[in-house]
This record gives structure tokens, sequence and C-alpha cells, in this order.
């Protein structure tokens, strides 16, 4: 192995003592804890061991390694590796056994580790266990102990000790933890996070708390609680770490300090705890739930320096939120299809977005957007070919234009001039098709549709045979003025009549922001006792100037 | 062939091929399990013509309405195969029940070879 200049790194070092100290600590801490894990499990099968089953595995790692007399770690790792081999139960401890596996190979030779070496051993940990499946399932203790091994990688070439290259992968994989439910649909069903990768995290719990240097027990004789506050309190630690969300961080000084004093008292105030120095020279590292108590406390042996106190919360949600924006990034990559439509009325954007409209914009008869207005949603879609559903006839011709504003996508018009055409034509998008299919599929579905459409009059005219006074109700079909008089719902009624809708299987009315709800219950009782065997959709489509929109299949 | 759930308002038939595929996919997410051993002439068929096959070596077979499911593995080296077998079983057969509501009588592993990974 490569060593880089000692100085950029932590020189607190791991022996094998401690090595084997954190393989019991760890059985501790599932043992205390593998109820809980237990119940999490949903997956793959919900049979309620995932707990127990990797408590076990570790148990029989840690008894393997009980037998070795020597002081190397790479001799108690390998102990280790073939332990949980031996022992491993269920499909978590076999990945378990593999990680512990990588671990071993990672190690071998080196009679002690310092934090590079803890952090590459985890991350040859996880390499391995990749390695042993065809198909990784995300959002399983895979991708935990992946991102924990991240964590600790990141923090160990920060020059972090092996505690806190610990408390950062345990910090980490907690993250991806969380996260878990986004990815395997059947844990967010169930409510819970993913049990194997639960477990693997308290694992290295018990890891840190070994190596904070309190917990010494026998395997062979486990108390049946918690040994004292401490070691649990460092096991919970990061899992529950927003319990203490103020890490504080200051120098002590004083005459003749006693560390171990100032350790177990400090110990019961919050997790992550970190006492180093001398007598003279104290640095205090803790996360708390109440900072000023723990100065207050520290005030009793000497003078503070160098006070730091920050909010762990504040800066999760801040990472979190940096996170999210390269989630989202990351999210476009290009697919093959993309669609813009134009619509308005915010039902009908509902309605669009859930069919699979990549960008909406709104508009219609009377504001028409521009053809840069489309090219702009256009260019916020990722994907190589975009269909434009102008949804109205007078935008088509902007919609066309569109291609001569994007270079580096295809750009197909779906000549939809109404929004129950638009809609027809979504119904037979193919997000896996070709463009050929999607191009025939979506334009012969608008001619299967006819489309109607109940408005006002502006102002006095005279069209064709009809008169038209302002503030008549007009109903148009396909465009054109049919109807027109009074009342709302007999032009509705009759512009239906026009369109031929008693032979058509299915209409679909949207009503506008100007409608009642109890107006278009009234249209849609008749419809329905008229004739009584044509499918009926009623939507709030929230449309401007149009009262109904109508498209009959 | 296949098996068949009906009731009053029809019936449901699946094959053993959509059985077959069910199983296959559920066995490859199972941890341990780095292959599958082709059994049949028509797997070689169907990978000549470059498709992803699923149903790689699973064998379905449907008798007197009983569901039993062979599979032909290939298990990674250092893994416990007991506990990687035990796993395929207990997956595949709750992935199978679950997606196409049959009782699956038995699901059988024949571990065919074991390979090392570097």
């Amino acid at each position: 192995m490569v060593l880089e200049p000692e100085a950029v790194f932590s020189d607190e070092i791991v022996n094998g003592e401690q090595w084997k100290q954190m393989i019991r600590a760890g059985v501790q801490a599932l043992e205390d804890r593998k109820r809980e894990v237990d119940a999490l499990n949903v997956f793959p099968v919900p049979d309620g061991d995932t707990g127990t089953n990797m408590f076990l595995t570790i148990q029989s790692a840690a008894k393997k390694a009980e037998e070795i007399k020597g002081t190397m770690v790479s001799e108690i790792a390998a102990a280790v590796s073939a332990g949980s081999l031996m022992g491993a139960r269920g499909n978590s401890g076999v990945i378990l056994s593999q990680l512990l596996r990588g671990m071993a190979k990672s190690v071998e030779g080196l009679y002690e580790v310092n934090a590079r070496q803890l952090a590459q051993a985890l991350q040859s940990g996880v390499d391995t266990a990749y390695k042993a499946v065809m198909k990784p399932v995300e959002g399983t203790i895979l991708t935990v102990s992946r991102e924990a091994a991240k964590g600790a990688l990141l923090k160990a070439n920060q020059g972090g000790n092996p505690v806190e290259t610990l408390c950062e992968a345990v910090r980490r994989g907690q993250e991806a933890l969380q996260k878990t439910p986004d990815v395997l649909p059947v844990l967010k069903q169930a409510g819970v996070v993913d049990a194997g990768g639960q477990g693997f995290l308290i694992i290295l719990s018990g890891w840190i708390a070994a190596l904070e240097g309190d917990i010494a027990f026998n395997i062979e004789e486990i108390p049946p609680k918690p040994p004292e506050a401490e070691g649990s309190a460092a096991g919970n630690m990061a899992l529950d770490s927003l319990e203490y969300p103020y890490c504080t961080e200051f120098l002590l000084k004083g005459r003749d300090l006693i560390i171990e004093q100032i350790r177990k008292d400090l110990a019961r105030r919050g997790d992550c705890l970190l006492v180093v120095g001398e007598p003279e020279l104290v640095k205090v590292h803790i996360h708390t739930k109440n900072p000023g108590k723990i100065l207050d406390y520290a005030m009793q042996w000497g003078t503070l320096h160098e006070i730091q106190i920050h909010n762990m919360l504040a800066q999760n949600e801040a990472m979190a939120h940096d996170r999210k924006e390269t989630k989202e990034a990351a999210v476009a990559v290009p697919k093959e299809h993309g669609v813009v439509a134009v619509t308005m009325g915010q039902g009908i954007v509902e309605i669009f977005t859930k069919l699979g409209v990549d960008e909406v914009l709104t508009g219609g008869q009377t504001m028409n957007p521009s053809t840069e207005d489309i090219a702009e949603a256009v260019r916020r879609v990722a994907a190589d070919n975009i269909y434009i559903l102008p949804n109205n006839s007078n935008i088509i011709l902007a919609a066309l234009q569109v291609q001569e504003l994007i270079e580096d996508k295809k750009i197909h018009v779906i000549p939809s001039k109404s929004i129950s055409q638009g809609i027809a034509a979504l119904l037979n998008f193919i997000p896996e098709g070709t463009v050929e299919e999607n191009i025939e599929g979506m334009e012969s579905a608008l001619s299967r549709v006819q489309s109607g459409e109940v408005t006002y009059a502006v102002r006095d005219s005279q069209f064709d045979s009809l008169n038209i006074a302002a503030g008549d109700v007009l109903g148009l079909v396909e465009g054109i003025i049919v109807v027109n008089g009074r009342d709302l719902l007999s032009v509705a009624q009759n512009t239906l009549e026009k369109m031929n809708w008693r032979q058509g299987d299915l209409v679909t009315i949207f009503y506008g922001q100007d409608v009642e709800r109890a107006e278009a219950d009234q249209l849609e009782k008749w419809l329905k006792e008229s004739q009584p065997q044509v499918d009926i959709e009623i939507h709030a489509g929230g449309q401007p100037i149009y009262f109904y929109i109508f498209s009959v299949e | 062939m296949g098996k068949e759930i009906s009731n009053e308002y029809g019936s449901v038939d699946i094959s053993e091929g959509v059985i077959a595929t069910i199983a296959g996919a559920a066995a490859i997410e199972c941890y341990g399990l780095v292959g599958m051993s082709s059994r049949k002439s028509t797997d070689k068929v169907v990978e000549l013509l470059g498709r992803e096959n699923l149903s790689r070596g699973v064998v379905v077979a449907i008798q007197e309405n009983e569901v039993t499911i062979d599979l032909y593995i290939i298990v990674g080296y250092g893994m416990k195969i007991s506990e990687v077998a035990m796993n395929v079983m207990e997956r595949v057969r709750y992935t199978v029940e679950n997606l196409t509501g049959f009782s699956v009588n038995k699901v059988n592993i024949n571990v065919e070879s074991v390979r090392v990974l570097e």
C-alpha cells in the first residue's frame, strides 16, 4: 500500500484488540436492537427475521474472532470473515458475510489500521458484496453500505480519525437508509426503511462505541441489558442523531483536568463524544441537545477557548436541499420521447400532467403562447423526440416553427385543435414506442374524437343563419358555431346533440371556472338519463372562457 | 397449457412461460446467485437472437394444477451455498405466488456450478 504523507491524515490507529472489541460491540448493538430490525423486514420476503439472521451471522463471526490469540488486525478480520461465512443466515446475513470478507481482503497483512485503511476496508467490502449478485437491488443493505463506505472514505481523506470516519459512515448510511423507501416501492407501501440496511448501521454504531473505548465485555457472557448508558448512547449515535442537533466543540484549559471524568460526565448529555488531550488542555466534541449545559459544566474545570456550536439540523437540511437539486439534475437523463402541450385551466393542466406530458404551457384562445415560449418549454424537456400538442388551431403554426429554434431535438407537431383531441392523442402516446408508432398513433387518434365547446359571444354578430347577441351562450363543434341561446344548459345540450353524442361510446366533459358543479351535475344527469348506455366522464377543467369542453368518442 | 383461474366472469390463463419469466426475474435479484445455467435448447435459440432471456435456467411444470419450478443456478464462490439456495427458494416462491395468485408446490434448486469472482 502506498502511504501518503502522514501529516495530512489522522495518525490514530485501530489495533487488533480494538478490532475484536468492535466486532463484539457490533454483536451487542444488534442483540439489543434485532427486534426493531425484524419488525422492518418486508424485503425480499416478509418473514420478519432479518435482524435475527444478521445477529446470528455476526455472532458467529465474533466467536471465531475470540479464538484468535494473535493481535494482528488481518488475522482477526480473516477469522471474522470465516466465521460470518459459516454462520451466514438469510439474505442479509449472506450479504453481511461478503462485506466482512471484502474488509478482510483489504486489511490483509496489516498489524493495525489507520482511518484511511479502515475506510478502504469498508469500500473493499462493498466492492466484494456487489460482485456476488447478477442484478443488485438498490434500496437495500447494498445501497446503504455503499453510501456508508463513501462517507468513510471522504472523512478519512479529510484527516478524520477512525471514530470520526465511522461516524461519517453511519451518518451517510443513515441518509441512504431514509431514502430506501423511495427506491423500493415495497418499503414505501409498508412504511418502513430497509431492514438489512438498518441492521448494518447498528453494527457500525457498535464499532464506534467500541472505539470510543468504554466498552469491554465478553461475547460469551452478554449481559441481558446494555452495560451502561454511555455505550448505548454512543451506539445509538447518528441513528438518532437529530435528537442531538447541536455539534459543540471547544478547547478546555485548566490544571489537572481528568479526561476520564469529563468523558464520563458528558457521555450522558449527548453522543459522538470525543474528549482528548492532556491534563492542561482538553479538546471536547459532542453532539447535544443543549450546548449551554455542556459549556456550564466545562466552566467548572477551567477556561473555554475556540468555542464552536453548529446546528446540524440546519446543515442537514441544506445538504438535503443540495442533493435534491443534484438529483433533479440527474433525473434529466435524456429519454427517447417527451411531450409538450399547450392548454389552460388548472384541472386540465393536471390531467395532461397525469397523462405524462413533460411540460404544460398555459394558453389558448385569447393568449396564445409564442414560438419562443414553446421552444423554451421544449428546451426544458430532456428527450430526443419532442411531440408538441398545440390543442388549438391558432397555435399549430407557432408550434410548427419551433423546430427552427431547436437544434438538438427532433420536433413533431401533432396538430391537435382542441383539448379533447390533445387528450385523445396523449392516450395513444407510447413512451417506449418508436417515433413512427407515436406519430401515427397520435395523429389517427385526432380524427376519432369530436370536439365541442360552449362559450359566450362578446359582441353582436351574424354567423350563417344565426343571429348572435352579445352575451349569448354559443355552442361550437370542431370550432364552428352551431347553436346559440340564452340558457347555458340548453345550449350545452344542443351542442352535444349536434355532435351526435348518442351514437358515441364515451362523452367527456370539462366544466370551466365559471360553471358551478351543480350545473355540470345537471347536465350529466340529463345525459345519463336520456342515453344510459353512453359512458359519461366529468372533470373540473377550471378553464377560463369556455363553460364546457366536450369530447365524444 | 399453463394454469387457469376462473370465476363467474371468465377465466385467466397463465402459461408456464410467464411463470418461468417471473421466477427467473426474481431469482437473478437474489444475492449470491451470479448466473443461471441454461437447460433447454430453446434458451440457446433465444440467446442467439440476442434477447434478454429471463427464463434461462428455469423449468416450470404444471401437473394436475400443481406448480413446480426447477432452477439451475450458479453461485458465487465464498458464499454459504445452502443459504443462497434457501433465499432463492423463498424469494421465487414468494414472488410467483404474489404475482400470479397460484400456490407453488415446489421450488427445486440445482446448483450447477460455483463461479470464482476475481
